[in-house]
């Protein structure tokens, strides 16, 4: 059975398109909320040993330090995690005072880090995106340097380069949506998992990239688009296995696992799926829309 | 490949993985070795049972980051003062008992420092944040020495109790050193030390420097004690370690003018070397002041997040096992042993190469599990599609490899392109996530071409190859 995935080629370019469009208005809307190991703060997390008092009872104890900027947030059913902008242990001595008062607690986790820590992680995780998209453009322009057919190495990976930037965007527009209404932040993990979807979904692209450049050599009286669907069908049952295989341990780990690891598994979660989507729907179709377009601008001229 | 090769490789991979499997889990290994040490009277020494080393959020403690403050430092000297001041705080925290503590510089002039068990931020910044003292002790009269370790003693005697210590008149006597006593010349006046080689021997030689006000003391130390030694101690302590209760004191041959001496006679260059680095961090005490980051874990957070996650990944690999043999079958079936003597063989590197695991390191270790997988499912769609076209067994499982290699070499290149971005640019959570993943892939490659491959060959020729329901 063969399935015609460019039939409707434009219909899934188009909806990634809108996707990525309106992901990216939502981190526009919604600003993404970097954690404290970008702006520089300090993060505090206790539980209490009975009943935890409210969010406002907490807010209210706290006012009269005279503190920049404290958020409050439960977590799990007896902790409570504070964040603040001050990341002196002065403001860290004062709170676990005060809070004494509201209950016994003991506390977890507490970190500070200074604005110009943040600041040069910040510089380096932008820095550190780029390279490795660089790299990945650079490699599959290298890799397919020899494929035979219409299509050149560089248009593979620049192909490629725009898939990536599709399966990194939106799962950054759903954290978007996360952050306005869960104040889920973006921390180190996540960026972690987002260098993950790049390095997991080029694996996806090449396996089909890999599987065109063989059939074009193989079958030489087939027209580019008829290799580009054969090559999505042969490797249609590997990109959907492989992907289950990987978000079998995810699911547990963001179901079992602690709020650590939670929002790392589900970045990686949302970009797996998007990985696999955009490596059947977009990664052959878009080569193919890009020979059509060519070819229909020759003729004009 | 020969069957008999087949065979061979099997039983290669099978040492490997029973080997891997004592490397994780010495204690039964140890337990035989001991059986038979009993029964035979043979000797066999044990492996060391020695644990999988946790990263700081798994096993809690404090961590802090120093940002030192280099502006007095010549550009050239700022590695080396980096170095000292390294050192010196990890003297420091091992007076204190903390069990693999880490200190490290980043970058040109941070300092990282991780203290596992402690729970106390503010007791740990005061073990750190002093500043290094030395100082030059010259030899007791023998009188006072007496006296002194009389004291010592009677202290002892009266046990650890503080109260009945302090009974003891002159108690604090016994806090000093018997033997030295301690000179006007300390950190204040020392200018700097440099190590040299004797022109014909080639020994090294450590020269030290005063400057014009420590000249004038230590000519006086000198003068007075020549043919006696000159003890000398950083942060209270001999200043290099020569045995229990000793200290390290060069002798004075003469009476020094100009505030310039060399000190003949270490062991080793080594020893020389460090020497010369401790002089040099009591000469310029490089300011460490607050840190700039800090942080704290609860032992029962590490804890828990720790069983959680293994319990996820091990929830994961079972998944996979039966989604593996439910799609693939027999082949399924292979794959996921292979599987498992990946998981082991991979946990056994860990411990080999000492990798510190974190809860970062474990996501990356469950991320190559999937990986892995990845490879075998390659393998596997290609095989089918040979049995399809009616190849024999045999060609379709080489066929199989053969054609699905460039796939799993350029997607596993590719991410361990970005594994390795994420280790030359990463912070320490990011380190540990691509290390586990990196070591996870190479290892993966490793388990999908030679194990999954010896596995299926072995069906080769045999009556199983003919059961295609097997092979779908």
């Amino acid at each position: 059975m063969t399935i015609d995935f460019l039939k409707y080629k434009n219909f899934f370019l188009a909806v990634s398109l809108i996707l990525v469009i309106s992901c990216v208005a939502l981190m526009f809307f919604w600003p993404l909320k970097p954690s404290i190991e970008f702006t520089g703060g300090a993060v505090l997390e206790i539980e209490y040993q009975d009943n935890r008092p409210g969010v406002e009872e907490i807010q209210e104890k706290i006012k009269d330090l005279g503190l920049e900027e404290v958020i409050v947030q439960q977590t799990g059913d007896k902790g409570i995690i504070l964040r603040m902008q001050s990341a002196s242990e002065d403001a860290h001595q004062k709170i676990t005072e005060k809070l004494q008062e509201t209950g016994a607690f003991e506390e977890q986790s507490f970190e500070a880090i200074g604005p110009v820590v943040g600041k040069e992680l910040s510089q380096k995780t932008v820095l550190l995106i780029i390279v490795s998209l660089a790299a990945m453009l650079l490699y599959i322009a290298f890799a397919f340097r020899n494929v035979p057919g219409p299509v050149n190495s560089w248009i593979y990976g620049l192909a490629s380069f725009l898939m990536l930037g599709h399966d990194v965007i939106i799962p950054l527009g759903v954290f978007a949506a996360l952050g306005n209404f869960y104040g889920v932040q973006i921390t180190i993990p996540i960026i972690t998992a987002l260098l993950t979807v790049v390095g997991y979904a080029i694996n996806n692209v090449i396996v089909v990239y890999d599987r065109t450049r063989e059939n074009l050599v193989k079958s030489r009286n087939l027209s580019f688009g008829e290799v580009a669907n054969l090559s999505i069908n042969q490797t249609l049952s590997r990109q959907i296995n492989t992907s289950l295989a990987v978000l079998f341990p995810l699911f547990a780990i963001y179901f079992m696992s602690g709020a650590a690891l939670k929002y790392f598994s589900l970045a990686l979660i949302i970009g797996i799926v998007t990985g696999t989507y955009s490596s059947i729907f977009l990664a052959t179709p878009m080569l193919v829309a890009w020979l059509n377009f060519r070819n229909r601008k020759a003729k004009k001229r | 490949m020969s069957r008999k090769n087949t065979v061979w490789s099997l039983f290669f991979i099978i040492i490997l993985a029973v080997a891997a499997g004592f490397f994780c889990f010495p204690k039964h290994l140890n337990q035989g070795i001991g059986w038979i040490n009993e029964t035979t009277g043979l000797n066999i020494s044990k492996i060391s049972e020695e644990d999988f080393r946790l990263g700081l959020d798994l096993k809690g403690g404090v961590r802090l980051e120093y940002q030192a403050d280099l502006e007095q430092v010549e550009p050239e000297d700022k590695a080396n003062a980096m170095e000292g001041l390294r050192d010196v705080i990890e003297r420091r925290i091992n007076i204190f008992g903390v069990a693999e503590p880490q200190v490290i510089v980043s970058g040109n002039s941070r300092l990282m420092v991780e203290l596992p068990g402690v729970e106390d931020i503010e007791e740990a910044k005061e073990w750190i944040g002093q500043t290094p003292w030395l100082e030059f002790l010259e030899e007791r009269e023998q009188e006072e020495s007496d006296k002194i370790i009389a004291k010592i003693k009677e202290v002892q005697e009266a046990g650890g109790e503080f109260e009945k210590i302090q009974e003891i008149e002159d108690w604090q006597m016994a806090l000093e050193n018997p033997y030295y006593k301690k000179t006007d010349l300390n950190s204040r006046y020392f200018k700097k030390a440099s190590l040299n080689y004797d022109q014909t021997s080639n020994d090294p030689i450590i020269e030290i420097e005063f400057n014009e006000e420590g000249a004038e003391v230590f000519e006086q130390i000198t003068e007075r004690n020549v043919g006696k030694t000159l003890a000398i101690m950083l942060d209270n302590r001999s200043i290099i370690d020569v045995g229990e209760g000793m200290v390290y004191a060069p002798r004075i041959n003469e009476k020094i003018e100009g505030g310039r001496a060399i000190i003949t006679g270490q062991r080793d260059v080594k020893e020389a070397k460090t020497i010369v680095l401790r002089l040099n961090q009591g000469a310029l005490p490089v300011q460490i002041g607050e840190p700039i980051s800090e942080s704290k874990i609860g032992p029962t957070l590490g804890k828990i997040s720790l069983e959680d996650t293994l319990k996820a990944g091990l929830l994961g690999f079972a998944l996979i096992f039966v989604f593996m043999v439910l799609y693939y079958r027999l082949p399924g079936l292979l794959a996921s042993l292979a599987l498992a003597f990946y998981a082991f063989l991979l946990l056994a590197i860990f411990k080999m190469i000492s990798v510190t695991l974190t809860l970062a390191g474990i996501g990356g270790v469950i991320l190559s599990i999937g990986m892995a997988v990845d490879a075998n499912i390659l393998i596997f769609t290609r095989m089918n599609e040979e049995l399809k076209q009616g190849k024999s067994f045999g060609q379709s499982v080489e066929e199989g490899f053969n054609r699905a290699w460039p796939a799993i070499r350029d997607g596993n290149a590719t991410t361990l392109l970005v594994g390795f971005i994420l280790l030359f640019l990463g912070t320490s959570f990011v380190k540990g996530f691509a290390t586990t993943l990196n070591i996870g892939i190479l290892l993966s490659m490793f388990t999908a071409i030679v194990v999954t491959r010896t596995f299926l060959r072995l069906f080769i020729g045999t009556r199983l190859e003919k059961i295609t329901w097997l092979w779908k």
